[in-house]
This record gives structure tokens, C-alpha cells and sequence, in this order.
């Protein structure tokens, strides 16, 4: 059976004794230079490019190799200094194509190791709950104080717009809320990545940030994470965290999106 | 190993979990994105297209649940 070869990670150089990767195959190294990819042979009956595309929405295919992919990367990342992981996917004809891309992309490699050297990735994202309270906002107290010190017929026609008024008084908040976190985020970690927010999804997230923190410094960025929760708190709002992860997200910014 | 540190309260957490990982994994967190992809998928590198992997994503989230009761670690 023909196979390729799967990338999980660039390194600056080989580590030795590295767990299993996707179908139970060894990880082993292809070097150039001074960069080593981890890869491991996949079948490319498979892997190839319309297989791969027919099964990757298929969670019950896709959830068993992203977890291997995963698990190799979370080793690699904690035994290493520095490492880019690639995305689920990236496959490669044969060793010689990856020892190509090491050579083209040394440059931008390298560039990015030292980017995300010592850190790991969080994933931040605020969710509302619940529409936040409006009726202590100077719009909307200036408005009942307008309608009680108003005719019958203007306090009406007042009361008619009390609607919008606390409308956009809670999209105020919410915008204040997202952009408060942002700014604490910005504070407390080495970069920050705001997420597109999905479109079609039943729960909106106000903000979704994938924020770089040094791992020497996770203790401290935790804390923070625990002050915004309480600031922002349940049941109105829900802040929600996940990582330590490999630098996919930072290991695959080029220049311009960062 | 370090493992994320992912808990969740969701009913089908290991689904939620999985949507997480699919996210990092096949997001736009792509090394070989942009030009880079250009000039590799001329040597035959597989590659998917950024818009089939983004599409995979939407299509993984299950469509009547929220998308996002992954819920915190510390």
C-alpha cells in the first residue's frame, strides 16, 4: 500500500523517543540544516488530497487522528524550547518534498521558532449570557426622568422609544465588556490574535482571542484570567478558557496577520 | 504530556472537545498559508484548501447546539 508522509511539527532539531503518531506509526525526523520535522508514514489511500477532503468532516474519521496529531504536538511542546506545529493535513509526497520545504521556507521557519519560543497558546472567548442590566445607565435614567417630568401624551411617545434606548445601551456594554477584556489580554500576554467570530452558530461569542503566553509567565496570566472572570461574571456574562495548546495559531501567522 | 487543560460541561463534552481541537487543528492556524502554500503546492505537496478545511469546521459543529459550551480550566 503507497503511503505519505505526515507532518506534525518543525523543530530546531530531533528529539529522541517520541510517542506514536496518527495509525499507531512511529514518529521519526527528516532534517535539513537546521530544522527537523516530525512526520510519520500515513496510508495514502487516506491521506491523499480527495480522500483526505472527503473524510475530514467525518467525526468519527477525523476524531481519532486529530487526537493522535495532538498528542504528538502537546509532547513535542513540552520537551521543546521551540516549535511550530502545522495544521491537521499537511502531507507531503515523500521526504525529500519535506526536506524542500525546510529548505524554501528556512527562513520564515526559523522566523517563526523564535516567535513562539518558551510559550504556549490559550484560547479566550466571552460569551453572553444574558442581555446586561441597563436601568442604572445614564441613557436610560435620563429617559424615565424625561417621561416622569413629561405630558401624558409625550411621556407615551417617550416610553415608545424606551426599547431602543436600552437596546443600544446593552450593546454599549457589550462592546465595552469585549473590548475590556481584549485590552487586559493585551496587558497580560506576549500577543494576541482576535479570532473571526463564527456567523451561523446558535451562541455568538462577544470576543474570541488566541493569546501567546509565555509559559515561565502562566501562573500570573491565570490570575488574570480568574480577575476578568470575576469582572465579568455569570450570569450575565461567561468567560471561557482552553490551553495550554502548541502554537498553532501563533506558529502559523505570517508577518502581516499578527 | 501536557494534555490542554479542557474541561467541560456539556451533555456531549467529548464532541465539544473534539470541535476545540478541530478548531486549533484546522483553522486558519496554518503554517504553510499565503505564499508559502504557492510555492510548496507547486513540488506536490498535498494541501487542502483553506475553504474546504474551513467549511469542515462549520460542518463538524453539531447544528442545533450551541458552539461553544466548552467551558474553562482553572
Amino acid at each position: 500500500m503507497s503511503s505519505l508522509v505526515y507532518v506534525y511539527a518543525v523543530l530546531p532539531r530531533a528529539l529522541a523517543d517520541v510517542r506514536a503518531g496518527i495509525g499507531g506509526r512511529p514518529v521519526r525526523w527528516v532534517t535539513q540544516d537546521n530544522l527537523a520535522a516530525a512526520v510519520s508514514d500515513v496510508p495514502a489511500a487516506e491521506f491523499g488530497e480527495a480522500p483526505l477532503n472527503e473524510r475530514i468532516s467525518d467525526m468519527g474519521w477525523l476524531g481519532p487522528r486529530a487526537v493522535a496529531h495532538q498528542e504528538v504536538n502537546a509532547e513535542l511542546h513540552e520537551r521543546a524550547e521551540a516549535m511550530v506545529p502545522l495544521a491537521f493535513g499537511t502531507v507531503f509526497h515523500d521526504d525529500d518534498r519535506v526536506r524542500q520545504l525546510l529548505r524554501d521556507q528556512a527562513h520564515a521557519l526559523s522566523g517563526r521558532l523564535e516567535a513562539v519560543r518558551g510559550c504556549a497558546e490559550w484560547v479566550v472567548a466571552l460569551h453572553l449570557l444574558k442581555s446586561p442590566e441597563v436601568a442604572n445607565e445614564a441613557s436610560i435614567l435620563a429617559a424615565r426622568t424625561e417621561i416622569e417630568a413629561s405630558s401624558p401624551g409625550r411621556a407615551h411617545l417617550l416610553r415608545q422609544r424606551m426599547a431602543g434606548l436600552e437596546r443600544d445601551a446593552a450593546r454599549r456594554l457589550q462592546a465595552d465588556a469585549s473590548e475590556a477584556v481584549l485590552a487586559s489580554l493585551r496587558h497580560s500576554a506576549a500577543d494576541v490574535y482576535t479570532e473571526p467570530l463564527p456567523t451561523d452558530t446558535v451562541e455568538r461569542p462577544l470576543l474570541r482571542a488566541s493569546v501567546l503566553v509565555p509559559r515561565e509567565g502562566e501562573s500570573r496570566f491565570l490570575d488574570d484570567i480568574e480577575r476578568l472572570r470575576a469582572r465579568w461574571a455569570e450570569p450575565t456574562y461567561r468567560l471561557l478558557l482552553t490551553g495550554p495548546w502548541p502554537p498553532y495559531r501563533f506558529g502559523g501567522l505570517t508577518d502581516d496577520q499578527s | 504530556m501536557t494534555q490542554p487543560r479542557v474541561s467541560l460541561s456539556a451533555p456531549n463534552a467529548d464532541e465539544m472537545s473534539l470541535l476545540e481541537l478541530a478548531d486549533r487543528l484546522l483553522n486558519r492556524g496554518v503554517v504553510l498559508t499565503g505564499e508559502a502554500t504557492l510555492s510548496v503546492a507547486g513540488v506536490d505537496l498535498i494541501y487542502l484548501g483553506l475553504n474546504v478545511v474551513l467549511s469542515a469546521v462549520e460542518n463538524l459543529r453539531p447544528r442545533n447546539a450551541p458552539a461553544a459550551p466548552r467551558d474553562n480550566v482553572t
